[in-house]
């Protein structure tokens, strides 16, 4: 197989583009996807101080990577989830990754935020780890960004983890998740920061080539607590698809984004206020992070 | 040939002599999931590979299920909207408990520059 503009022998090969590459024509074609979905979006500018959230798996290393060869000024961010070894080796990927780039990076321990690490959070809430797990998340990377000075937060959601979150809000109609799902999220209230993702082009597999390709030592196991995920099902579902008809993820994604997701907007925007307790923006009194926090300590 | 696989770790003997498509058929991966990596480097679903080769399948999922008999079927129970790691979906609240309001609700979405097609991809992938 041959690449499609300089005609030397192909490493990867791009089906829903009808395409193959070589290793420098690849990572030229990767950057220039990133560039796009910046330009596009308008995401962030080479002025701006960019947070980017950082896991130690390929998607997030390989986001932080673009970003400083494109020149922006940017900060990593690891959330220390305190998932046993994976979280351990995850956080020495991040400061390895920091460390060789002479980038900074600031970690933030969820048990100390939350007051238990994820797998107590777990049992403690009884629900599925990924719920107490994302909703932490989220909140810390606003917090954080909002307490240091960044104006954006960008995350390295991919084309896959997009096109499979769409599913699973279009298979139980979550007609008012719809209109969330954007490769680019408005700062809409003086205490939220605005959330990107310039990966949303790319598939999980073309981040892990380019992952490997620039030699990123990022970690190739996942989460132990990710195993049977729906969304996990989902992509499994979604790949099946690509394998018959290649483009059919990216045509699910991008046919939503143009042309569908408008429908979804609500006419009335949802009241946002700053919870009683830490001043982040919620839309009741008191926000999901702080009544999580206190179920933790009422149990510990 | 030696095929190493992940998630976990392990390796599998298979006969070379033949297209990497053909080694991913017989274990029954799809090939959009795994990376082939020979060495230090990828290579394509039509290259052949000998008996003295060694290759890895890694898988490029998040969670790292690859669909195949060659792995181990994924723990079942503790199905979540919500993904660890990279892929960040919303979380679905159990039917019936109070939802937690999340950071981002209710923003308006930002429109991307006016005048542009989008979604277009490079090549004429019909």
């Amino acid at each position: 197989m041959k690449c499609r503009k300089c005609g030397r022998g192909a490493v990867i090969e791009l089906r829903r583009h009808n395409a193959a590459f070589c290793e420098p024509d690849f990572v030229e074609f990767f950057r220039n996807q990133v560039r796009e979905a910046i330009r596009k979006h308008r995401m962030f500018t080479p002025e701006e101080a960019v947070l980017v959230a950082v896991s130690g798996g390929k998607d997030s290393l390989a986001l932080w990577e673009v970003l400083i060869e494109e020149g922006y000024q940017t900060t990593g961010l690891y959330l220390d989830l305190g998932i046993f070894d994976y979280s351990i080796e995850s956080k020495a990927r991040c400061e390895k990754f920091a460390t060789a780039h002479g980038v900074p990076l600031i970690v933030t321990a969820v048990a100390e935020e939350v007051g238990a690490p994820v797998p107590i959070i777990k049992t403690v809430t009884r629900r599925p780890p990924c719920s107490g797990c994302g909703l932490s998340k989220r909140y810390l990377m606003n917090r954080v960004a909002l307490e240091r000075g960044f104006p954006v937060v960008a995350t390295g959601h991919n084309l896959d983890d997009e096109a499979a979150t769409l599913f699973g809000s279009v298979m139980h109609w979550q007609t008012d998740a719809l209109p969330r799902q954007s490769p680019a999220l408005a700062a809409t209230h003086p205490k939220l920061v605005r959330r990107v993702k310039p990966l949303y082009r790319l598939s999980e597999r073309e981040t892990a080539a380019y992952a490997f390709l620039r030699r990123i030592d990022y970690i190739v196991e996942e989460c132990p607590f990710a195993a049977g995920a729906t969304s996990i099902a989902h992509k499994e579902i979604l790949s099946r698809m690509e394998e018959a008809s290649p483009g059919a993820k990216h045509n699910f994604l991008f046919g939503f984004l143009d042309r569908a997701r408008a429908a979804f907007e609500r006419v009335e925007a949802v009241a946002l206020q700053e919870c009683a307790r830490c001043g982040q923006v919620t839309t009741g009194t008191v926000c999901a992070f702080c009544k999580l926090a206190d179920q933790v300590k009422r149990a510990t | 040939m030696k095929v190493i696989l992940r998630n976990p770790k392990r390796e599998v003997q298979v006969a070379g002599g033949r297209r990497v498509k053909d080694v991913l058929r017989e274990l029954e991966i799809i090939p959009e999931t795994v990376l082939v990596i020979r060495g230090d480097t990828l290579v394509t679903a039509d290259q052949m590979v000998t008996d003295d080769d060694t290759i890895e399948l890694r898988p490029v999922m998040s969670g790292g299920s690859v669909s195949g008999r060659a792995q181990p079927q994924p723990a079942t129970g503790e199905a979540s909207g919500e993904m660890i790691g990279d892929g960040r979906a919303q979380p679905q609240p159990a039917a019936g408990e109070a939802s937690g309001e999340m950071i981002g609700d209710g923003r308006a979405q930002p429109q991307p520059a006016a005048g542009e097609a989008s979604g277009e991809m490079i090549g004429d992938a019909s």
